[in-house]
């Protein structure tokens, strides 16, 4: 079973009332929902709290639910709001705020050899990809990295991150392509150095 | 999928393309191979890759930013089923428990009414409330949006239905943008202790405390009714009143828009006002009293932008820096010193 199927299988059950498909949705989700939360207001016991109460709110209303079409997108909606309630409650300021983690490695794009001579490829390497990265995320305002991050984490479409952030497709459309346009601009500004360690490092390859 | 198939891909299809994600994220020496032949072969592409690998790897990056321990995940999980799993009650057997229920119920009432009477009224009523150093965004229920300054409460009142007059009373200072509703033209009040703020969409800062309340309005159009007073007219971006009911002192000037409202970005902008008006701020704003140590220094101007808004430390550092003056802060006041003062 592909797990969009599975999922709409747990939605049916859960509607007829079952409640190891309550169950099996939280053990599915989890951890996507609480990284998610995490990043949108960084205390954890609101984001717990937020959590049971998504899904009891769930179960209370399981009668009334709806089919929906991408349950990930409905659960990271639904916690958003909640969160935003407890935001109300406690009055914290909201803030949606991306960071490159220290411990973070960036992925060799292209085959370079670590033996000794090319480990300072290696590094450099490493090194003017965190430049670049850093760069672009200074470069994003906070209402945009939550865009990114829910197209490309997540992985939902521009009608369903509409949806979480309460703004129109059209609107998530305008902020992705503003954010390719700018991140392709400081891009620009390391192609060469990047793809001259490109050829470099095929040179060493091959010769 | 073929490298053809990506010559016209956008940059954001290729960030949303699971191969291409499995590249940024965990390459195989294939994957590495593959890619490599992509940009050769498409020079055009070239940024549009490395731009679409910096949308991966900022995604990717953060996944794993709350790590949701396992006991706790697991706590969280068995409180939910525990809750779900609990067996219904039965009418007749609910019923047993009416009196006692009726009982404690009015008792958990009282409680509320006692101790919590800022948050739930018996008419609905809402109360938002904002602590020293402390700034909230909030967003009502008919979409408008309100920043609500430190040391400050709104109260909302209770009819927030489609096409219903909404209304809300300030005290402390807030900025307004109000979401227009044409079709109903339905009124938007700000009820301070001095004045009223009628609106039909527009933004507009109130600040309204102790000793006066301003409004400044940024756009749109605004009408004040002052209370024992006549109405007025805001209609200029930039037109500031400031009046007190209790000295009868009106006074309307015009200010550049967005200056009194700064507080919300975190900055405070002055144009040549006296130290003492300062000093008011921190008090309203932080709780702190402050103390001159001459009148020397409490009429020295200040004019520039500061930062700090909600932060007076780096408030105090930077006038201390600009100013050269000494600042000195206690628990309970902050005392503004010349610097030959030793």
């Amino acid at each position: 079973m592909s797990p969009n199927q599975r999922d709409h299988q747990l939605w049916e059950d859960l509607r007829k009332g079952s409640s190891p498909a309550l169950s099996k949705l939280f053990q599915t989700y989890a951890d996507e929902l609480f990284s998610y939360g995490m990043l949108e207001c960084g205390d954890q016991s609101v984001v717990e709290d937020s959590i049971q109460n998504l899904f009891l709110r769930i179960w209370k209303n399981h009668r009334k639910l709806r089919p929906v079409d991408n349950i990930k997108a409905y659960l990271i909606a639904s916690l958003s709001n909640a969160i935003r309630d407890n935001y109300r409650k406690l009055k914290i300021v909201p803030s949606f705020r991306l960071s490159i983690p220290e411990d973070f490695t960036i992925a060799d794009p292209w085959l370079v050899q670590t033996s000794t001579e090319e480990e300072w490829i290696r590094r450099e390497q490493q090194q003017l990809q965190r430049s670049l990265l850093q760069e672009c995320l200074a470069s994003l305002p906070e209402r945009m990295q939550q865009v990114i991050y829910l197209r490309y984490s997540s992985g939902l479409d521009y009608a369903e991150i509409a949806e979480v952030m309460g703004i129109k497709p059209q609107t998530v459309a305008n902020m992705i392509h503003r954010a390719s346009k700018k991140l392709r601009h400081f891009s620009e500004r390391y192609t060469e150095r990047l793809l001259f360690f490109l050829s470099f490092s095929l040179l060493f390859f091959w010769g | 999928m073929e490298k053809e198939n990506y010559q016209h891909h956008s940059v954001d299809e290729l960030a949303a393309d699971p191969d291409f994600q499995r590249w940024v994220k965990q390459p195989t020496a294939s994957d590495q191979e593959f890619w490599r032949d992509v940009i050769n072969t498409y020079p055009h592409l070239q940024s549009d890759i490395l731009a679409a690998r910096q949308l991966v790897l900022i995604a990717h990056s953060n996944e794993r930013t709350g790590q949701w321990a396992e006991e706790r995940k697991q706590a969280t999980h068995d409180r939910i089923m525990q809750s779900v799993n609990q067996p219904k009650r039965r009418g007749s057997y609910r019923f047993l428990w009416v009196p006692a229920a009726a009982a404690s119920l009015l008792f958990m009432v009282a409680c509320i009414w006692l101790l919590w009477p800022t948050s739930v009224g018996a008419n609905q009523e809402v109360v938002y409330r904002t602590d020293f150093g402390e700034t909230l965004l909030l967003t009502l229920p008919d979409s408008s949006r309100v920043t609500l300054n430190s040391n400050s409460e709104l109260r909302l009142g209770a009819s927030w239905e489609t096409g219903a007059d909404r209304k809300v009373t300030l005290s402390g200072e807030a900025y307004f943008e109000i979401e227009p509703k044409p079709a109903t033209r339905a009124k938007f009040t700000v009820v301070t202790k001095d004045l009223e703020v009628n609106v039909l969409g527009t933004a507009f800062n109130v600040f309204s405390r102790e000793r006066e309340t301003s409004v400044t309005l940024d756009e749109g159009t605004v009408e004040l009714s002052l209370n024992g007073q006549a109405e007025k007219l805001l209609t200029q971006p930039g037109e500031h009143v400031v009046y007190s009911a209790r000295d009868q002192r009106l006074l309307e000037d015009e200010v550049v828009p967005g200056t009194q409202s700064s507080w919300k970005d975190g900055v405070l902008i002055f144009e040549d006002i006296p130290l003492e008006e300062l000093g008011n701020i921190i008090e309203e704003t932080f709780g702190l009293e402050a103390v001159f140590q001459d009148d020397g220094i409490r009429q020295k101007r200040i004019t520039g932008t500061v930062p700090g808004a909600h932060d007076l430390d780096l408030l105090l550092e930077t006038l201390e820096a600009a100013l050269k003056i000494r600042i000195i802060q206690t628990d309970s006041l902050v005392r503004f010193e010349n610097p030959a003062a030793e």
